[in-house]
């Protein structure tokens, strides 16, 4: 018996349950009793499944004592931000609109993570459809375990909170404009958007530039998780049929040399917050005590890419609740029903020029990694150290906590947040590598080597 | 993005939702915004003929300068 298995990393986790030195209904236990003591005053997770965690836990424990092998995630529990349905879980969006709604199937990212021995513990909390939050969601807002008195930013909140503080052994969120990156540096793990079309949205919804990615407490950890989350969907004309190499085997790599671009212009027209600046300086000086070369780049177009995510997120939003805003409208929440509404004001057009925007901005980045011979770029993953701040009404209407984060969506470009220390409310503030389409490795490898170098997850909040 | 105007946005979002009068001035607000960043989208788009040039875009995080 392990003491207190909740608090390893996943990869020490799976280590250990397929050692024979931990059982996989102890971990599953271990985060159940975890849930049950926090989740009240957290709000982390809105569904939470435990006979169906203890039966798949059972059922993993008793496949290793055959012998045989469940996978490299083989009885980890995972989180699913409550956007990706899960088979016989509420799948609510957070909404009354579908407060009664349980799945009968696994959308293909979930059968992935289950075949790699993943067990899904539960659903995570998140705005009403990514919106902003509200104490009239069906669901009220998570808090953050580094701070039980300041809410977690979203829109994966749910997802930050409960890796956080040990819910789980990692968990899942979708990142539209940052809603990965975002509270994976304001909970101290590392979230990955992968490059667009690496984990396929099947049945969860198609879009251009919001990604299904795994949030971790190492880098370790959410190379782990990734890896057994990509695979082709021939029904999705969006997923990557071509070669990914393997992440995890790789992750060990001599980055001495790695040059890596910082574009200290835009980053200083940006309102950061000083807790912010020096968590990313601390940043920069880590990477390059580790070898790197940081080199000053002129960036452009960061605004306008950001612009045009926004632009495509409320179109596609309003697209698909054109009908049901007409029916429903009282039974949405009031902050989400209105943010609905915006992409009906935009014409064809608007929507046009968007995309064209999003294309030539991804085409230059990717020239700009090139020319520059950089494996990426550095910048802060928000300029705000707390979510308060970023919630803002008018903040939050320019995007502008999304300014590092949201113009990745459209390029497409892998962009990956890790821990950069804490701010004086005591919440994490991350620091964000984005790098060249397919080449997700070299971030993993990046924040491994980071990883290693400092003690950031290391540190679980003391809630 | 043709709704300019305070009239024009309230009587497109009666068009389209059973809007209350709470929720006008929160609309307004996004509205506002999607038109500047529509408008922003517009001025990017090139001659007839011509290429979008990333190079002529903004360096900083207001998209002017």
């Amino acid at each position: 018996m392990v003491d207190a298995p909740h608090l390893l990393t996943l990869s020490e986790q799976a280590r250990l349950i397929r050692e024979g030195s931990l059982t996989a209904v102890e971990l599953v236990q271990a985060h159940l009793d975890q849930i049950s003591k926090l989740n009240p005053q957290l709000n982390s997770f809105i569904a939470v499944d435990p006979e169906g965690a203890l039966e798949q836990a059972a059922r993993i424990d008793a496949a290793l004592a055959r012998g045989e092998n469940p996978g490299p995630l083989a009885g980890v529990t995972i989180g699913l931000k409550d956007a990706i349905p899960a088979k016989g879980i509420p799948w609510t969006i957070n909404s009354r609109l579908f407060e009664d709604r349980v799945p009968e199937d696994d959308p293909p990212v979930v059968t992935l993570l289950k075949n790699a021995g993943a067990i899904v513990i539960g659903k995570t909390n998140l705005n009403e459809f990514f919106s902003r939050p509200t104490e009239s969601d069906l669901n009220p807002p998570p808090w953050n375990p580094w701070n039980p008195e300041r809410m977690s930013v979203g829109s994966s909140s749910g997802s930050g909170a409960a890796a956080a503080a040990r819910m789980a052994s990692a968990t899942i969120g979708v990142d539209g404009g940052g809603s990965v990156r975002l509270p994976a540096g304001a909970h101290n793990l590392y979230g990955i958007k992968p490059t667009h079309g690496l984990v396929s949205r099947t049945g969860v919804g198609r879009s251009e530039h919001s990604e299904i990615c795994p949030l971790g407490f190492t880098a370790l950890d959410t190379a782990l998780m990734l890896e057994s989350m990509i695979g082709h969907e021939p029904a999705d004309d969006l997923s990557w049929a071509g070669e990914v190499p393997e992440y995890v085997a790789n992750i060990d790599a001599e980055i001495s040399g790695w040059r890596i671009g910082v574009p200290r212009v835009f980053i200083e027209s940006a309102p950061n917050e000083s807790e912010v600046m020096n968590g990313f300086d601390t940043f920069l000086a880590k990477l390059e005590e580790l070898g790197c070369e940081l080199v000053d780049i002129d960036l452009q177009g960061m605004a306008e890419a950001r612009a045009a995510t926004f632009l495509t997120l409320f179109s596609n939003a309003y697209q698909r609740h054109q009908k049901t805003v007409k029916t429903d409208w009282n039974t949405y929440g009031p902050q989400s029903r209105v943010n609905l509404l915006q992409g009906a004001f935009m014409s064809s057009t608007d929507l046009i020029n968007a995309g064209d925007v999003g294309r030539a901005f991804k085409a230059y980045f990717s020239q700009l990694l090139q020319d520059q011979n950089l494996k990426a770029i550095a910048t802060p993953t928000s300029p705000f150290a707390t979510a308060e701040r970023s919630r803002r009404p008018g903040e939050h209407s320019r995007g502008i906590n999304a300014c590092y984060t949201a113009p990745f969506n459209i390029s497409g470009h892998p962009s990956i947040s890790l821990p950069a220390g804490f701010g004086d409310a005591g919440i994490p503030v991350g620091a964000m590598l984005t790098g060249e389409l397919h080449d997700d490795l070299s971030l993993l490898q990046l924040s491994h080597a980071y990883d290693l170098a400092t003690d950031w997850s290391s540190l679980a909040p003391s809630i | 993005m043709e709704y300019r105007t305070y009239e024009q946005v309230v009587a497109r979002a009666h068009q389209i939702a059973p809007v209350s009068d709470d929720d006008i001035e929160p609309l307004i607000n996004l509205v506002n915004g999607v038109r500047e960043y529509c408008d922003l989208m517009e001025s990017l788009m090139p001659e007839l003929g011509g290429e979008i040039d990333v190079t002529k875009m903004s360096r900083n995080m207001d998209g002017d300068a």
